[in-house]
């Protein structure tokens, strides 16, 4: 592209293309193409190799052979998985007693988690009156023996005759 | 047929197809090491106008030709390989500047220097070019960086501003917007520096 005239002063387009000009101008060192080609070359990845036979043989040739190949691998694998089930025992069963398991009542009630509480407060005083239970009458006998006497009460000695 | 004739003859039907694959890709390595041959100078150029380092252009270069080995089987559908090739260069130079951010080599004056033809200059006059000649450079660093790569392309005399307009993905109007833009910026950068002096 033209160097063009900068704000009225042609020289100052002029110095920045010259300069621009003088770094795009530079040469290349020498050798650069090879050292590129070099570098490719140990850095190219490897091609894919196209597989040898009988691997991507036409279905119309190599048919036969590839229904074979798949039949002889179903057949093993067929063997195989009767082998493992044949020889591989089942596990015992567990020679415990099954656990009793209590019927839940249906609609009732449980004292499971039931707490105590003590009872703070005055219940309401029963109506009907207490029983006395008759004192016993006392016999002479009993009564000089002290018998029927009243603890506490002190004993009276009568003297005989 | 017999089963035996099947078999050979589908050896040999598979002998010729590995055969045909591996001419292709002797042929696409052929083409890649044209492609070398033909446009490592002018990517190198194009690189070193960016990074201003011998080492990181010379590893970009080969980071493109890399890219286009990749798509080596692809070398047909390019219309341009020249233009094709300098936008893939160019998008590694800009990755490796954004990601590096290497200083270049040419900010030293005394490396300007050294880069600088001496036709007949003495060692003064080549030293107070250098200076100035690192003085615009520092300024074109200071551009935008849309309007510094149109400027940084356009010193490339084989590339007119439709191909520069394909390397950069814009319109060739963009360009030359950008290019009006980029002097402008670039006068006043220089006068300001001479102000200042």
């Amino acid at each position: 592209m033209k160097p063009t005239q900068v704000n009225g002063r042609p020289e100052a387009g002029a110095e920045v293309e010259a300069t621009l000009k003088l770094v795009a101008g530079l040469a290349a060192p020498e050798g650069l193409s090879e050292r590129m080609k070099a570098g490719l070359r140990t850095a190219a990845p490897a091609k894919g190799r196209v597989l040898p036979w009988p691997a991507v043989q036409p279905a119309s040739r190599g048919g036969w052979m590839r229904i074979a190949a798949a039949a002889a691998l179903l057949a093993v694998m067929a063997g195989a998985g009767w082998n493992a089930y044949r020889w591989v025992t089942p596990a015992p069963e567990a020679r415990t007693a099954p656990a009793t398991v209590r019927p839940a009542v249906q609609g009732g009630f449980s004292a499971a988690g039931a707490m105590r509480t003590p009872q703070t407060l005055v219940g309401p005083t029963a109506l009907v009156e207490a029983t006395t239970t008759p004192e016993k009458k006392t016999t002479g006998k009993n009564a000089k023996r002290g018998h029927g006497a009243k603890i506490g009460a002190p004993v009276v000695e009568t003297p005989r005759n | 047929m017999s089963a035996a004739q099947a078999v050979f003859s589908g050896w040999m039907e598979n002998q010729e197809i590995e055969g045909r694959v591996q001419a292709t890709a002797q042929s696409s390595d052929a083409a890649v090491a044209a492609l070398v041959d033909e446009y490592a100078q002018t990517l190198y150029r194009v690189a070193y106008s960016v990074l201003r380092n011998t080492a990181d252009t010379e590893d970009a270069v080969q980071e493109a030709f890399m890219r286009v080995l990749r798509h080596r089987d692809t070398l047909g559908e390019v219309r341009d390989h020249r233009v094709w090739l300098i936008r893939i260069v160019w998008n590694v130079v800009l990755d490796r500047k954004r990601r590096t951010k290497t200083r270049p080599e040419t900010d030293d004056v005394s490396e300007m220097a050294r880069v600088l033809p001496a036709g007949g200059l003495t060692a003064e006059e080549i030293a107070a070019a250098a200076q100035h000649h690192a003085q615009v450079l520092a300024c074109v660093e200071q551009l935008p960086g849309k309007e510094r790569e149109v400027l940084q392309l356009s010193a490339f005399e084989e590339l007119s501003s439709v191909e520069i307009a394909a390397v950069l993905e814009i319109s060739e109007s963009s360009v030359r917007s950008r290019l009006f833009r980029a002097r402008n910026l670039m006068a006043e950068l220089l006068n300001h520096k001479r102000g200042l002096r």
